[in-house]
């Protein structure tokens, strides 16, 4: 943890803690089917979106209304997800992922586990993620509408 | 001449699929009713996801995903068995949790082929019918040699 922001992104049925600090901005989404939505138009210009459902293996939530913009060393990319609460509060410092987890492996962008109202999440590195992502999994689909 | 003292209930007997298994109880921690767990993206398919168990972050296991069994979505008799081999907790999944019964390991058989056998440490006839005897660490085994 850096100390910025926590946010704790609801993603289908999932729910993701990440860093605030690795976030460059946060885009919400007005009208229009946004989980069909292949890009974002913003001052810097086009930004391809990256559906977290798809990186969890969750089934997409219905509204899919949240991009979070993170910067990556070829320019910035979205993350899309259903949700978002920034006033989320841990009962506890994180703490590792299991050590029987660690090593038998799991995708490097889950950092540490974290509860929440006694429920264990998941620490996600945005950047991490849409790092990989953008690696070869881009959503197909229409431009941003409704931004 | 005094007769013989009976053998002590020193093993739990569960249910995977429509098969029966024991471990003995030096090797459990809890029994918990089904809490869906965490799950955590890049595992193998035999990896459920995190839970926490009296606080602590547990990786849950699917035995039936090692063996081959067909995997029924959770009822109210699912049970998550707390167990632990050496220093690694790991929660398993159990369609049913029976009762703590004897299990004479001098009458073990051998277990017939098929992939339960490399999970077993033998078959004994039971009231539940052929049970066999679980052994964690071919279950640790065969999980740190999978895909």
């Amino acid at each position: 943890m850096s100390g910025g922001r926590l946010y704790l992104l609801s993603v289908g049925p999932q729910r993701l803690l990440a860093d605030g600090a690795a976030v460059a901005s946060v885009r919400r989404l007005h009208g229009g089917a946004a989980g069909e939505q292949a890009a974002l138009h913003t001052e810097r210009g086009r930004v391809g979106l990256y559906d977290l459902a798809d990186w969890l293996g969750a089934a997409p939530g219905a509204e899919r209304r949240v991009v979070l913009v993170v910067e990556l060393e070829d320019g910035p990319a979205g993350l899309l997800a259903d949700a978002i609460d920034d006033t989320v509060q841990l009962d506890a410092p994180p703490e590792p992922l299991p050590a029987l987890l660690r090593e038998l492996g799991c995708d490097p962008a889950v950092t540490a586990v974290a509860f929440v109202a006694g429920i264990p999440r998941l620490m996600v590195d945005l950047a991490e993620v849409a790092r990989s992502h953008r690696a070869g999994n881009p959503l197909g689909g229409a431009l941003a509408q409704g931004v | 001449m005094p007769s013989p003292s009976p053998q002590p209930a020193d093993h739990i007997f569960f249910r995977l699929a429509t098969e029966w298994y024991a471990l003995p109880v030096s090797q459990m921690r809890t029994i918990d009713r089904w809490q869906a767990p965490t799950p955590v993206p890049g595992t193998q398919p035999a990896i459920l996801g995190i839970v926490s168990q009296r606080g602590a972050i547990i990786t849950v296991i699917d035995a039936r995903v090692l063996i081959g069994l067909p995997v029924e979505p959770p009822t109210r008799a699912t049970r998550l068995l707390g167990v632990q081999h050496g220093e690694v907790p790991l929660a398993l999944v159990a369609d049913r949790v029976a009762d703590l019964l004897p299990l004479d390991p001098d009458a073990l058989q051998p277990v017939p082929g098929g992939r339960a056998a490399s999970l077993s440490a033998g078959l004994a006839r039971t009231p539940f019918g052929p049970t066999s005897l679980l052994s964690l660490e071919a279950l640790l085994d065969t999980i740190r040699g999978a895909p």
